[in-house]
């Protein structure tokens, strides 16, 4: 691996640690108040106090958890989304493939900060619907790489040789044609995951997150007014958010040098 | 029959612009079914929303008889099929219901602040371009040399930071700590100035939003050029300049540039819909009056007429994107047909 990769690798597993760790790493709880109100950094507030007196380094620990939950949940999704409605089109074909493209064009077509802004705002806010709405909408490019890599394997020699030897069409799937869809596959569903922090952010920073749940985006955006006083309640909390995506886009970078 | 057609058209320049024509047209008549799958997924939405909207129009203590009376009233009790075309004609003519905060058209209340948005917007994707474009051929003259690490590093970096971050760390350095630009607004604070001076203003205003708006785009536009004069650099065409004695600066810019700006186009054409996501968030951010912050107050008060009119629109917006940068595509490159 290279050194773009092993950076991307370390700076992911910095943060995996924090959301693992997150209640072992600080004393504090992330909604508790348990300062001063606007404390700069402090050897007891690491990256100090937000208006209410709560911890910002709790809030930054725990919104790791949030944020990554949202991400893996949507990658897993997406994932699933976008294999079998690839392999389903390129598999059938006929008319089957045609509704499939036109629906990933649709998909590709509608901007999808904009649709789940209409949906928190029609059905209000909620993790599982913010996954659900990215999960259902994310997956046309992963959809289109796997239709056109399974087309370019239907003709490659072992896929003839597996069908020579009699396996069935759902054996040839899964076990010849998946596994080698599969590394492009997981680099795209990583570049997404960081794209997936991005719009969970955003939400974050407009209000429009789970009010229930710590997360990045809404440390950023309750710092919004406060930027004149408390400069750190707006740099600690990007600043995460920026690692964790640098990490992961470094690291899905360097496998796709791997697998190209 | 068009295939032949196409290829009949190879022979003569009259014939080949029929064909343009001809294929222009198809790809300019395939919006449609996108823009009814849009508005589709727009109505769809609404009726999954909770809550009966004829509770909400006739109050809960009515009877069953004023019940019936107000669904035949608004049409509610027509099939959904039906519904939705109704839907789609009310847009058609531009009625897209009033807004529950200001009591006006959402059409009107949004069409105030499409200006001040697309000005942004305009302004962020000029200065993507300019910058990015030189900066991504410089870093591509020596590929995988100090210089184009250094680019393309600061570009993932970039790319990875939240636009609403970067644009508070702007706002805490170049306004706050060193006073060079103003915070927020589009204008200072009581301004009655006119002509110049108000442009002036304006400028200064702009200024700050707009280069933080730009640096995604930058950052994806870098590596894109870059990505595509490396490739041109290898190809044939560059090979008989070169032979020929071109100099290596005109290789690069008569040669090897014009090559690599397609995939330019087609990105800045695909990242439309990225494009306004990120101009809502600046807008926040600068206090700039556009549709994101118009957005933004709609959510708070949860003015959904105001907040689908801003869906359908952006939506549309990236839809006539797409077809523009299919166009210039065509333009660009005569020898690209659509399918």
């Amino acid at each position: 691996m290279r050194l773009e990769g092993k950076l991307g690798a370390a700076l992911c597993f910095v943060v995996l640690f924090a959301a693992l760790f997150a209640p072992v790493l600080t004393s504090f709880d992330p909604f508790a108040l348990v300062g001063g109100s606007l404390e700069v950094p402090s050897s007891t507030h690491w990256l100090g106090t937000d208006a209410l007196g709560r911890d910002v380094f709790s809030g930054v620990l725990f919104g790791a958890r949030t944020s990554l939950f949202v991400a893996g949940a949507v990658s897993l999704l997406t994932l699933l989304c976008g294999l079998s409605i690839g392999v389903l089109g390129a598999y059938y074909g006929g008319w089957i493939d045609e509704g499939l493209l036109r629906l990933t064009e649709l998909l590709q077509v509608l901007p999808r900060f904009f649709l789940v802004i209409v949906v928190v705002a029609l059905l209000g806010p909620g993790v599982h619907l913010l996954i659900l709405t990215l999960g259902l909408t994310s997956w046309p490019v992963l959809a289109r790489v796997v239709r056109g890599d399974v087309l370019a394997l239907y003709h490659a020699e072992f896929v003839e040789a597996a069908e020579a030897s009699g396996a069935s069409p759902v054996r040839i799937l899964v076990r010849t044609i998946v596994p080698n869809v599969l590394p492009n596959a997981l680099v795209i569903v990583g570049l997404l995951f960081g794209q997936v922090l991005l719009i969970d952010a955003s939400l974050g920073f407009l209000g429009l997150a789970d009010p229930n749940a710590m997360t990045w985006g809404l440390l950023v955006g309750q710092a919004q007014p406060l930027l004149r006083v408390a400069w750190w309640m707006a740099l600690f909390p990007g600043l995460a958010i920026t690692m964790a995506v640098l990490g992961v886009n470094l690291f899905a970078e360097s496998m796709s040098r791997r697998t190209a | 029959m068009s295939r032949i057609r196409a290829k009949l058209a190879l022979r003569g320049n009259g014939t080949l612009r029929s064909m343009s024509a001809h294929v222009l047209w198809r790809r300019i008549l395939m919006i449609v079914p996108t823009v009814l799958g849009v508005l589709l997924v727009g109505f769809l939405l609404i009726r999954l929303a909770p809550g009966d909207p004829v509770l909400a129009l006739a109050g809960e203590h009515g009877d069953a008889a004023y019940y019936t009376f107000m669904r035949a009233r608004f049409g509610l009790d027509e099939p959904m099929a039906t519904q939705f075309v109704t839907w789609v004609r009310r847009i058609a003519v531009g009625d897209l219901g009033t807004s529950y905060v200001h009591g006006r058209s959402a059409t009107a209340v949004i069409l105030e602040r499409v200006p001040a948005t697309l000005l942004l917007t305009g302004t962020a994707l000029c200065i993507a371009i300019v910058c990015a474009i030189p900066i991504g051929a410089f870093a591509s003259q020596r590929p995988y040399a100090a210089r184009d690490l250094a680019v393309s590093g600061a570009s993932l970096v970039l790319y990875s930071a939240p636009v609403f971050w970067i644009g508070q760390i702007a706002i805490l350095l170049f306004a706050l700590r060193l006073g060079w630009l103003p915070v927020q607004g589009m204008t200072d604070a009581g301004s009655t100035t006119y002509g110049w001076p108000r442009a002036l203003d304006t400028a200064r205003h702009l200024l700050l939003p707009a280069v933080v708006l730009a640096t995604h785009e930058i950052a994806v536009l870098v590596r894109v050029t870059r990505a595509g004069v490396v490739e041109a650099m290898a190809r044939e065409h560059v090979r008989t300049a070169r032979a020929k004695g071109v100099s290596e600066r005109a290789v690069l810019l008569r040669h090897a540039l014009p090559a690599a700006l397609l995939p330019v186009i087609t990105v800045v054409g695909a990242r439309a819909g990225h494009l306004l996501s990120g101009a809502v968030l600046v807008e926040v951010v600068f206090g700039w009056p556009g549709m994101g912050r118009l957005l933004l107050a709609a959510l708070q008060a949860r003015d959904l007429p105001i907040i689908m009119a801003v869906f359908l629109l952006t939506s549309c917006a990236v839809v006539v994107v797409n077809l523009l940068t299919d166009l210039a595509y065509v333009l660009r490159d005569p020898r690209i047909r659509l399918r």
